[in-house]
C-alpha cells in the first residue's frame, strides 16, 4: 500500500440537513490534460507559469461563430481584433480561417502588415491614427474607420495632397439601451453628427465611402442591442442611397459579444447568461435583412469579435508557491500568476481548477499572486480545494486580452505555447529574461559606477 | 454594286437549292448537295426536272412568305426535287412534263407545310411523304394522260452518258463497270443512285463520296444498314437481284442514317438497334411490294418513312428521352455535331433546367438525404433532398442534442429557390419534441412555390409560425420564406427540398437539378453548373461580386467593343434569337458566340462562324465563369471537340466518335490567389485550353481576362506564338 497523501487539517462547518437551491458543496474538477497533453509536463518542459493557448479550440470557435453568421446572412466577413491578442501565431490562425485584421494603432497596424495581411484586408480603427499611419493607410487601400471630425479633415487633405482616394467607414455610436453609453468613439447616431459625417464625406468627392462601422459596448450580455445597432446603421445606409444614390459595401458590426467569463459580482455564471453566437446572428442578420436596404444591395456585414473568439482557447498554468491562513481565520494561497500576467481578474471571477486530483474537501480561499502589492488578488474569495506548495492549477478562459495587456512588473513575462491540432506543444513567445529587458535601456556612462 | 446587291438578293436561293439537294440525306452541307445535283445531272433531262422543280418550290414558298430559315434549309425543296428528278426518269421531257413538274412543285410545298402541321404537332418530321404522295399521283393519274409518252432512256444508259459527255464519259462507265466491285457492293452504289432515280454506279460512287465528307457517321450508317438487310434477305432467302434491291436498298440506308444518327444521337444503342430495325425495313417492304404491286406503283421510299416515323413517335414515350437513344436534342443537321454537342451539354449541364432552381438557404448545409434515399426519398417522393448543417466533426447540433434550439440548422432562414407565387402555405402546426414524428401532417409546415408552368418547389418541415408569406405572394429568389423547423414528420430538425411538376402538399417529385452548386464531396470541391447534390455532400452558394457581373453577365440589347493592339476594333452585340437563345454576335465577321446566363454563371455553348476572330477566342475563353468565387478557385470544363479542333484532325474521330473519344480539349480558369477586399485595383482571371489526343497534350493556349470595378479592361490570348491582345472600350 501506497503512502498517503498528506492533507492539511482543516475545520469546516457541517451541512447537515437539506441541500440549499443551489445543491451540496461544488466540487472544482480537476483538469490535467489541454487537448489531451498533460498539463504537468508542459509546466516541467516549459516553466511556471505559462500561457498555454488551444489551436484546435480557436479554429472550433471560429468556425463556429463563422457557421452562425454564415448560415443566416449572404455575405459574411470576420476581421480579427487584434488588440484581444496580436501575438503572431494567433493573427495567423484567424487568418488561416478567412479573418482579415482589425487594427486600431500604427503598431498593430505594421504587425498585421508583417503577418503578411494585404493592406486592402486591413480595418483600420480607433482615435489614434498619425500622419504618418494615415499615408500608409491610404497607401496600402486599407479600410480607414474615421472616428472624428479631426481625422476627416485630414483626411480629406491627405486624399488632395496624395490624389488618392481613401477608402473610408465612419464609426458611429448610438444608444442601443445599455449603460455607459460608448459615445467617446465616432459620431453620434441621435444627435445627427454622423448623418453630418456622411453628407461631409460624400460631399468632399474624395474619400470612398464603403461602409458604416459601429461597436457597441464590451462584454454585452444581451444581443437586443446588436438588433438596435444594425436597424440604426441600416438606415443610414437607406438615407445614403436615398440621396446620393451610394450603395455601402459594408456594415461593420464590431464586436463586444460576451465570452463565458463571468464577470466580478455577477449573480449567474458567465456560462448560463453569455449569449451564444447565433443569438448574436440572429438579432443581427434579421435586423439587416429586415430592413428597407434593397435584397441585391445587401452588404457585406463584418465582424470584429476578439473575446468571445480567443477567450476560451486561452489557458494559464501555474504553481502554488505557499498557502497560509489570514488574521480573520481564513486561508490564503499564494500563487506565482499575479495581475501584471493575469490583468483580466480585475474584472472576471475567472475559473481555476486545480490539475491534480486533490481532495474532496474545499476550503473558503482568498488566492493572491506574486507580486509585493496588496492589489495582486486573483480571486478574492473561492471554494478551493487544498493546494499546497509545489501543486498545479490551471486558469481557463484567459485567451482575451491577457496577452495585450499584460505587464512587465517586477517578474518576467512568461513563455506561452499553442497546442496544434494534435496537442503537440510549439513556443510562440518566449518568456523574457534580464538581458530582455536591460537590452532596451541606456545607462548614462556617469551612473554606470558606484561604490557602496 | 447592282450585281452585288442582286446576286446578295439571292443569296437564299442558292443556299436554299443545295440544301434542298443535300437534305434528301438529311444534310445542309453545301457542298454535298452541288455533288447530289451534279449526280442528277448524269441525265440531263432528269437533272432539269429536278432542278426546275426545286426552284419552282423555293420561289413558291418565298413567295408566300413562309419562314426564311426553313426555306434556306431546304425543307421545302427537297420533296419537289424528289417529284421532279422521278417525273423526268419516266415521262419523255416536253413542255407538258415541265408543266406537269411546275404543278407538282407547287404541291409539293403545300403537302410539305400541311404535313408539317399535322406530324410537327407530334414533333415528327414529314421526311419524303409529299413525294411519295405526289409521285405516285401522278403515276395514277398518268395512264389517262395520253400525250406524255413513257420514257425509255432509263433503259438505254449508253445513249444518255453520250449525249452529256461524250466517248470518255462512256470509256470512264466501262470502265468503272469493270472494275471487280464484288456485287453487294455494287447494290450499295446503285441503292444510293436509285435514290435519284439514277441506275448507275457512277451516281452511287458520287452520292457515297459525298456522303462521307458531309459525315463519316452517316457513312458508316448508310453501309452499316446496307449490309444488315443485304444479310437478312440471305438468311429469308428472299428472291434477289442486284436491279430489284436497289429500288428498294435505299430505304435500309435511309432509316439507318435517320435512326441511327440523325433522329437519335449516334451512340452504341443506337447501332445496335439497327440489327432491329433494319429487318422490320425488310418485312415491311417486301409485304408493302405485294400490297403496291396491284397499283402498278412502286414503294419507293414508303417503307423507311413508316419505320422512321413509328420508331420516333413510339420513343417520344419513354420516362427519359435523354437516356439510351436520346431523341431530346439541337438538331444541327450533322451527326458529329449533334453528338459532339449533346454529349458535351450533358456533361456540363445534365438535365437542362430552363428555369434555374438554387439552393434555398445561406451558409453551408449538408445533404443528409438525396434522391432515392433510404429513409423517406422513396417510390414517387424519390427525388428529394433533405437538409442539415453539421459542425466540423460532423454532428448536427451542439450540447446534447435534446431541443430543437440544439440543431444547427433550427429556425435558420428558408428562402424562395427561384423567382415565383406561393401557390400554398401551412404554417401552424407544433415543431416536434425531438425523436417524436407527426405522421397525421407528414410534410409539417411547408410552402408551394410556382416558379413556371408545371414547375413547383416545395419547402417542409418548417418552424411553426415561422412563414410571413401568404398563398398569392410573389417572392423573389433569395426571400425569406420561413424558418428551418421540426413539424410533421420529421424526429430532428432538417429542411425537405423537393420539385415537383403540380402544385399540391404531397404531390409525387420529379427530377429536376439545382443550378450553380458549390459542392464539397468526398473531400472534393466543384462548381456544378447543375447538380443533384448527393447524399453527404456539403453544398452552398457562391455570392456573386458586382465586378465579375459587370464583366461577363451580359445583357441583351448590350454592345461590348474591342480594340486589338493591331488597332482592329470589334463590336459585340449581344442578341436573343427566335428560339429565345443568347448570343453575342460580332459586326464585322457576324460570328455568333452562343450562352446561357444566370444569376450566378455564364456558360458559352456554341459557336457559329470564322475561327480566325476575336470572339472565337473569348468564347473559348469565357466557356465557364462564375461570378462568385472563392479565392484560389479554379474551374473545369470541356468543350465540344468539333468546336475546337480542325475539321482534318477530326475526320478520323467521327468514324468512332459514338464509341470512343480520344480527342479532348479541356478548360481551365483560375481566380485570383488572394482575397481583395474591396480594392478597385484590377486583378486577373488566367486560364488555360488543353487540345489532346489519347491523353496526350497536343497544343494548350493561354488567356487572361483584367477586370475592373467597371467590368472587363482587357483580354489576351495566346495561342503557340500568336499572341492576341485586345482592350475593351467603354463609352
Amino acid at each position: 500500500m501506497s503512502k498517503l497523501t498528506f492533507e492539511r487539517p482543516i475545520i469546516q462547518r457541517i451541512n447537515a440537513g437539506l441541500p440549499s437551491k443551489y445543491g451540496m458543496p461544488r466540487r472544482l474538477d480537476p483538469i490535467s490534460h489541454i487537448d489531451g497533453t498533460s498539463i504537468k509536463s508542459l509546466l516541467d518542459e516549459f516553466g511556471s507559469p505559462l500561457f498555454v493557448i488551444s489551436e484546435q479550440t480557436i479554429r472550433k470557435t471560429y468556425k463556429e461563430a463563422h457557421r452562425a453568421f454564415s448560415s443566416r446572412y449572404p455575405n459574411v466577413q470576420f476581421s480579427w481584433s487584434y488588440k484581444t491578442n496580436y501575438l503572431n501565431a494567433v493573427c495567423n490562425v484567424f487568418h488561416q480561417e478567412g479573418a482579415w485584421a482589425e487594427v486600431v494603432s500604427g503598431f498593430e497596424y505594421q504587425k498585421a502588415i508583417e503577418n503578411g495581411v494585404p493592406g486592402e484586408l486591413i480595418i483600420f480603427n480607433g482615435p489614434d491614427k498619425s500622419t504618418e499611419d494615415l499615408r500608409l493607410a491610404i497607401e496600402n487601400n486599407s479600410l480607414i474607420h474615421i472616428d472624428h471630425f479631426d481625422e476627416l479633415y485630414e483626411l480629406i487633405h491627405l486624399s488632395k495632397e496624395m490624389g488618392e482616394r481613401p477608402k473610408v467607414a465612419i464609426r458611429v455610436n448610438m444608444d442601443t439601451g445599455f449603460y455607459p453609453l460608448w459615445d467617446r468613439f465616432g459620431f453620434n447616431f441621435e444627435n445627427g453628427e454622423a448623418w453630418d459625417a456622411i453628407n461631409r464625406i460624400m460631399t468632399s468627392k474624395t474619400l470612398d465611402l464603403l461602409g458604416l462601422h459601429t461597436h457597441i459596448g464590451t462584454y454585452i450580455l444581451s444581443a437586443d442591442g446588436y438588433r438596435i445597432a444594425a436597424e440604426k446603421l441600416a438606415s443610414l445606409a437607406v438615407k445614403l442611397e436615398k440621396k446620393y444614390g451610394h450603395v455601402l459595401k459594408y456594415i461593420d458590426m464590431g464586436g463586444g459579444f460576451a465570452s463565458k467569463n463571468t464577470l466580478r459580482g455577477a449573480y449567474y455564471p458567465g456560462t448560463d447568461t453569455a449569449p451564444s453566437f447565433d443569438d448574436f446572428a440572429e438579432a443581427i442578420t434579421s435586423a439587416l435583412m429586415s430592413s428597407e436596404i434593397k435584397p441585391d444591395h445587401l452588404p457585406m456585414l463584418i465582424l470584429e469579435t476578439g473575446r468571445a473568439m480567443i477567450d476560451e482557447a486561452g489557458f494559464l498554468a501555474g504553481s502554488v508557491l505557499a498557502t497560509k491562513r489570514l488574521a480573520d481565520g481564513r486561508r490564503a494561497t499564494i500563487i506565482d500568476v499575479g495581475v501584471n500576467i493575469l490583468f483580466t481578474s480585475f474584472w472576471y471571477d475567472h475559473d481555476i481548477r486545480p490539475v491534480e486530483a486533490v481532495s474532496d474537501q474545499s476550503e473558503d480561499t482568498t488566492i493572491y499572486g506574486p507580486l509585493c502589492m496588496n492589489i495582486d488578488v486573483i480571486r478574492g474569495n473561492i471554494m478551493f480545494p487544498l493546494l499546497k506548495k509545489g501543486d498545479h492549477f490551471v486558469i481557463r478562459r484567459v485567451g482575451a486580452y491577457n496577452m495585450t495587456q499584460w505587464m512587465q512588473f517586477i517578474t518576467l513575462r512568461p513563455n506561452v505555447i499553442m497546442l496544434d491540432s494534435k496537442g503537440k506543444p510549439h513556443l510562440i513567445r518566449k518568456k523574457e529574461s534580464l538581458e530582455t529587458i536591460n537590452s532596451l535601456e541606456n545607462t548614462p556612462e556617469h551612473l554606470k559606477k558606484f561604490d557602496l | 454594286m447592282t450585281k452585288k446587291l442582286a446576286l446578295k438578293q439571292f443569296e437564299w436561293f442558292w443556299e436554299a437549292l443545295f440544301n434542298s439537294y443535300a437534305q434528301v440525306f438529311f444534310s445542309d452541307n453545301k457542298l454535298f448537295g452541288v455533288a447530289l445535283l451534279i449526280v442528277s445531272f448524269i441525265d440531263l433531262y432528269v437533272g432539269l426536272s429536278g432542278l426546275l422543280a426545286v426552284s419552282t418550290a423555293l420561289i413558291i414558298a418565298k413567295i408566300l412568305g413562309y419562314y426564311e430559315g426553313n426555306i434556306r434549309q431546304g425543307f421545302y425543296g427537297f420533296n419537289a426535287l424528289l417529284v421532279g428528278v422521278g417525273l423526268g426518269i419516266y415521262f419523255e421531257p416536253g413542255l407538258l412534263l415541265f408543266f406537269l413538274i411546275f404543278l407538282s412543285g407547287v404541291l409539293a410545298v403545300l403537302i410539305s407545310l400541311t404535313l408539317e402541321g399535322v406530324l410537327g404537332k407530334y414533333g415528327l418530321p414529314f421526311l419524303s411523304l409529299p413525294f411519295l404522295l405526289i409521285f405516285w399521283m401522278l403515276r395514277l393519274a398518268s395512264k389517262q394522260f395520253e400525250a406524255l409518252g413513257l420514257s425509255e432512256r432509263g433503259v438505254y444508259v449508253l445513249n444518255e452518258l453520250y449525249t452529256l459527255g461524250g466517248g470518255n464519259l462512256i470509256q470512264f462507265y466501262e470502265w468503272i463497270n469493270q472494275l471487280a466491285i464484288p456485287s453487294s457492293l455494287r447494290s450499295y452504289f446503285f441503292s444510293l443512285g436509285a435514290i435519284f432515280f439514277q441506275q448507275t454506279i457512277v451516281a452511287g460512287l458520287v452520292a457515297a463520296i459525298g456522303l462521307l465528307i458531309y459525315s463519316r457517321i452517316a457513312f458508316t450508317l448508310s453501309l452499316l444498314g446496307f449490309y444488315i438487310a443485304y444479310l437478312f434477305y440471305m438468311i429469308l432467302g428472299v428472291p434477289f437481284s442486284e436491279l430489284t434491291f436497289s429500288y428498294i436498298g435505299f430505304n435500309f440506308i435511309l432509316t439507318a442514317i435517320a435512326l441511327g444518327g440523325f433522329f437519335i444521337i449516334p451512340s452504341r444503342s443506337s447501332y445496335l438497334q439497327l440489327l432491329l430495325i433494319v429487318p422490320l425495313v425488310v418485312l415491311i417492304s417486301v409485304s408493302l411490294q405485294q400490297v403496291f404491286g396491284y397499283f402498278y406503283l412502286p414503294v419507293h421510299s414508303f417503307p423507311f418513312n413508316i419505320v422512321t416515323l413509328i420508331v420516333l413517335y413510339a420513343l417520344k414515350f419513354r420516362m427519359d428521352n435523354r437516356i439510351g437513344l436520346s431523341t431530346i436534342f439541337w438538331q444541327q443537321n450533322s451527326p458529329e455535331k449533334n453528338l459532339y454537342s449533346f454529349s458535351n451539354f450533358m456533361n456540363r449541364f445534365g438535365k437542362n433546367s430552363p428555369i434555374p432552381i438554387y439552393l434555398p438557404f445561406f451558409g453551408e448545409w449538408t445533404v443528409t438525404q438525396g434522391h432515392n434515399g433510404e429513409f423517406t426519398h422513396k417510390d414517387n417522393w424519390k427525388h428529394a433532398w433533405d437538409f442539415e448543417i453539421e459542425n466540423e466533426d460532423g454532428i448536427t447540433f451542439k450540447n446534447e442534442g435534446d431541443f430543437t434550439s440544439d440543431y444547427y440548422c433550427f429556425d435558420k432562414n428558408v428562402l424562395a429557390p427561384a423567382n415565383g407565387v406561393v401557390e400554398q402555405v401551412v404554417n401552424d402546426l407544433e415543431d416536434n419534441v425531438i425523436g417524436t414524428r407527426n405522421l397525421d401532417h407528414n410534410w409539417g409546415n411547408t410552402v408551394v412555390i410556382k416558379h413556371g408552368d408545371f414547375l413547383y418547389s416545395k419547402l417542409s418541415h418548417l418552424k411553426k409560425g415561422s412563414i410571413p408569406v401568404m398563398a398569392g405572394d410573389v417572392v423573389e429568389k433569395g426571400q425569406v420564406i420561413g424558418k428551418c423547423g421540426n413539424s410533421g414528420n420529421s424526429p430532428y430538425p432538417h429542411l425537405h427540398f423537393q420539385i415537383q411538376s403540380t402544385p399540391y402538399i404531397g404531390s409525387s417529385t420529379i427530377d429536376y437539378p439545382i443550378s450553380d452548386v458549390w459542392i464539397r464531396y468526398h473531400g472534393k470541391e466543384s462548381l456544378q453548373a447543375t447538380s443533384n447534390p448527393k447524399k453527404g455532400s456539403v453544398v452552398s452558394q457562391l455570392v456573386p461580386k458586382s465586378e465579375m457581373k459587370k464583366a461577363f453577365a451580359f445583357v441583351v440589347g448590350d454592345t461590348i467593343k474591342f480594340q486589338t493592339e493591331e488597332g482592329l476594333e470589334e463590336i459585340w452585340e449581344v442578341k436573343r434569337d427566335y428560339f429565345l437563345n443568347k448570343y453575342l454576335e460580332c459586326q464585322r465577321t457576324k460570328s455568333k458566340a452562343y450562352f446561357k446566363v444566370d444569376d450566378l454563371m455564364l456558360h458559352f455553348t456554341h459557336f457559329e462562324g470564322k475561327r480566325i476572330s476575336l470572339i472565337y477566342l473569348f468564347y473559348l475563353s469565357a466557356f465557364k465563369v462564375s461570378f462568385g468565387y472563392t479565392h484560389g478557385l479554379k474551374l473545369q470544363d470541356s468543350f465540344p471537340i468539333n468546336q475546337i479542333f480542325h475539321p482534318k484532325r477530326i475526320f478520323i474521330q467521327d468514324f468512332i466518335a459514338p464509341f470512343y473519344q480520344y480527342l479532348r480539349a479541356d478548360y481551365t480558369l483560375n481566380y485570383p490567389a488572394a482575397s481583395r477586399g474591396f480594392s478597385d485595383k484590377p486583378f486577373t482571371l488566367n486560364g488555360m485550353i488543353k487540345k489532346s489526343a489519347f491523353k496526350k497534350t497536343l497544343e494548350s493556349s493561354k488567356f487572361e481576362f483584367v477586370i475592373d470595378q467597371v467590368g472587363l479592361k482587357s483580354f489576351y490570348f495566346v495561342r503557340g506564338n500568336q499572341k492576341t491582345k485586345a482592350i475593351c472600350i467603354r463609352d
